[in-house]
C-alpha cells in the first residue's frame, strides 16, 4: 500500500499536449510524442502512459534512447505495441 | 558520442530507486534530457545525461530518495584537463589551424592541365607576370585580365582557363593547332627534286611533266612546272601536284668514342633535408657550402596539403646524394641501329639496300652508312 501511494506521488502527471498522444513507429525505433511519463521500464516491456490510456511496448532489448518532457524515443527489437488499460493490459 | 556532447561532456549513471521510472519523469519534467536508459535489474537502471544537469539530477534524487552511482564522465571537463596537462599539443593543433585560413587567402600551388605539350616555363614566366604564382593574394588575380596576358605573352596557347579552390590554382590550357595549309588550286607552285636521283615513276596530277622515268635529276632541278598550255588560250598558272619516285643514295655518318667513362653505384647514400617556407628555404644540415663530388643528386620537394583542397606554404625538401664511383670502359652503343633509325625518320619511301663502312683511329671510331633507298624526292615550292 505504501509503496503504491509512494509510487503514485512519483509520477506527476505531464501537461496534455494540444493534439494528444502521437506515436511514429519506424523499423526497429518508436517515437512517441505528449506522452505522460513511464510507468513501467524493463528488458521486455516498457509501459508508457498517454492521455488516451496506457501504451504497453513488448520486445526484447528494449531501452528508452531517449526522453524529454513530450518526447520518448524507444529502440530495440520490438514484437508489439498494445493499447491498454492502467496497466498497459487488455 | 557527438562533437556536442563531447564538449559539454556526458556522464553514464547507475540509479538505484524503488520506483526509477518517477525519477526518469521527474528529470524529464525539470528539463533534463535522458540518453540510453536501460533496465539493468529490478529497481537499476543505467542512464546517461549532461554533465551540466548532474547537479539538478541528484537533487531530484535526493527528493525521491533515489540513490546513483557515476559509473564513467567523458568530454566536458576530462577533456578540458586532458588538454591542459598536453598544452604543447593544443598549441600546435592552434598553429595549425591558424596555417590553415591563413594560407587559405593565398595560392601556394599553381597546377597546370594541357591537351598537349606547353612550354612550362614560358608559361610559368607569364602567369607571374599576370599575377599568379606562389605566395600570390588569391583574391587579387581576375581570370579575364590573366587570360588575355598570357595569350599574348605565350602564342603556343590558344586558350587558357583559370580555377582557385582553396590554396591551389588550377591553369587549364589548350595548345594552339598548326594551320593547315590550304590548296590554292590557281597559285602558281613548281615541283622541284629535293635531292638528287634516278626518276624511276612519275605521277603528275596537276602541272606541266618536264621529266619522265629514267631520267637522273640533281637537287634543286624542276621536275614539274606550274604553267599549263591550254592550246590558243595564253597559258594558265596552276598549283602543280603529283608524286616523282626516284632512287636516291643516301649517306650518313656517325662517330662514337672507343673508351667511355662509366658510372658504378657504391654502397652507401645520403640523405639531408631543408624547410621551404613560401620562397625561404632553411636547410637542416650544416656545411651547405660544401660541394659533394662524384654523386647523382636527386632533389623531391613534398608540399603539405591535401590535393584538391587546401595546400600550405610549407614543403619538406629532400636531397638524396647517391654516390659512384667513374671507370673507363670500351663503349658499347648499336651506331648501327641508330643510323637506320634516323634514316627512317628521314625517308618518305623505303630502303632497298644498306652498306655499313667502319673506321677507327686511337680516339674514335667512325660508322657510315650508304643506302639505296626508293623514295618521292617532289617537293613544292613557289618560284
Amino acid at each position: 500500500m505504501k509503496k503504491h501511494r509512494f509510487k503514485t506521488e512519483l509520477i506527476s502527471p505531464l501537461s496534455d499536449g494540444a493534439f494528444g498522444t502521437r506515436l511514429s513507429l519506424t523499423g526497429n525505433t518508436l517515437l512517441m510524442e505528449n506522452h505522460r511519463g513511464i510507468t513501467e521500464l524493463g528488458s521486455e516491456r516498457i509501459v508508457i502512459s498517454g492521455s488516451d490510456g496506457n501504451l504497453c511496448v513488448w520486445g526484447e532489448g528494449l531501452r528508452v534512447e531517449a526522453m524529454t518532457e513530450h518526447q520518448l524515443l524507444i529502440r530495440g527489437k520490438i514484437q508489439s505495441v498494445d493499447f491498454g488499460g492502467e496497466n498497459g493490459s487488455k | 558520442m557527438g562533437v556536442s556532447d563531447t564538449v559539454r561532456g556526458r556522464a553514464k549513471v547507475l540509479l538505484t530507486s524503488p520506483c526509477p521510472e518517477g525519477v526518469l519523469n521527474s528529470c524529464a519534467n525539470s528539463g533534463i534530457m535522458i540518453r540510453d536508459a536501460e533496465f539493468k535489474e529490478e529497481c537499476q537502471v543505467i542512464l546517461s545525461l549532461r554533465e551540466g544537469e548532474m547537479p539538478l539530477f541528484g537533487e531530484i534524487c535526493r527528493k525521491c530518495g533515489a540513490e546513483f552511482e557515476i559509473i564513467s564522465i567523458k568530454g566536458g571537463k576530462k577533456l578540458g584537463e586532458l588538454f591542459k596537462r598536453r598544452s604543447v599539443l593544443l598549441a600546435a593543433c592552434f598553429v595549425m589551424l591558424l596555417l590553415l585560413v591563413f594560407s587559405s587567402f593565398f595560392v601556394w600551388r599553381i597546377k597546370i592541365i594541357s591537351d598537349g605539350e606547353v612550354p612550362v616555363s614560358k608559361l610559368m614566366n607569364a602567369l607571374s607576370s599576370g599575377g599568379l604564382y606562389e605566395g600570390a593574394p588569391r583574391f587579387n588575380i581576375s581570370s579575364d585580365m590573366l587570360r588575355c596576358h598570357v595569350l599574348a605573352e605565350v602564342p603556343e596557347i590558344s586558350w587558357l582557363g583559370l580555377n582557385i579552390s582553396g590554396s591551389e590554382a588550377r591553369v587549364m590550357v589548350k595548345v594552339s593547332k598548326e594551320e593547315e595549309k590550304i590548296y590554292e588550286e590557281y597559285k602558281l607552285t613548281d615541283l622541284r627534286a629535293k635531292r638528287e636521283g634516278i626518276i624511276k615513276s612519275m605521277s603528275v596530277l596537276n602541272g606541266q611533266s618536264l621529266k619522265a622515268p629514267g631520267d637522273a635529276v640533281e637537287e634543286g632541278e624542276l621536275l614539274v612546272r606550274g604553267i599549263m598550255e591550254s592550246g590558243p588560250n595564253p597559258p594558265r598558272a596552276v598549283c602543280a601536284k603529283g608524286q616523282v619516285i626516284a632512287e636516291t643514295r643516301r649517306n650518313l655518318q656517325a662517330v662514337t668514342p672507343k673508351t667511355a667513362m662509366f658510372k658504378e653505384k657504391i654502397a652507401g647514400k645520403r640523405v639531408r633535408f631543408a624547410i621551404k617556407f613560401g620562397k625561404k628555404r632553411q636547410n637542416l644540415y650544416f656545411s651547405s657550402g660544401k660541394h659533394i663530388d662524384e654523386c647523382d643528386k636527386i632533389i623531391k620537394e613534398y608540399q603539405l596539403g591535401i590535393d584538391g583542397l587546401f595546400a600550405l606554404p610549407l614543403s619538406i625538401v629532400k636531397e638524396e646524394y647517391i654516390f659512384y664511383d667513374k671507370s673507363s670502359g670500351t663503349y658499347e652503343g648499336n651506331g648501327e641501329e641508330k643510323l637506320l633509325e634516323i634514316l627512317r625518320e628521314d625517308l618518305d619511301g623505303e630502303i632497298l639496300e644498306t652498306e655499313f663502312k667502319e673506321s677507327s683511329d686511337s680516339e674514335k671510331k667512325t660508322l657510315q652508312l650508304t643506302a639505296l633507298c626508293l623514295e618521292n624526292i617532289a617537293v613544292p615550292t613557289v618560284p
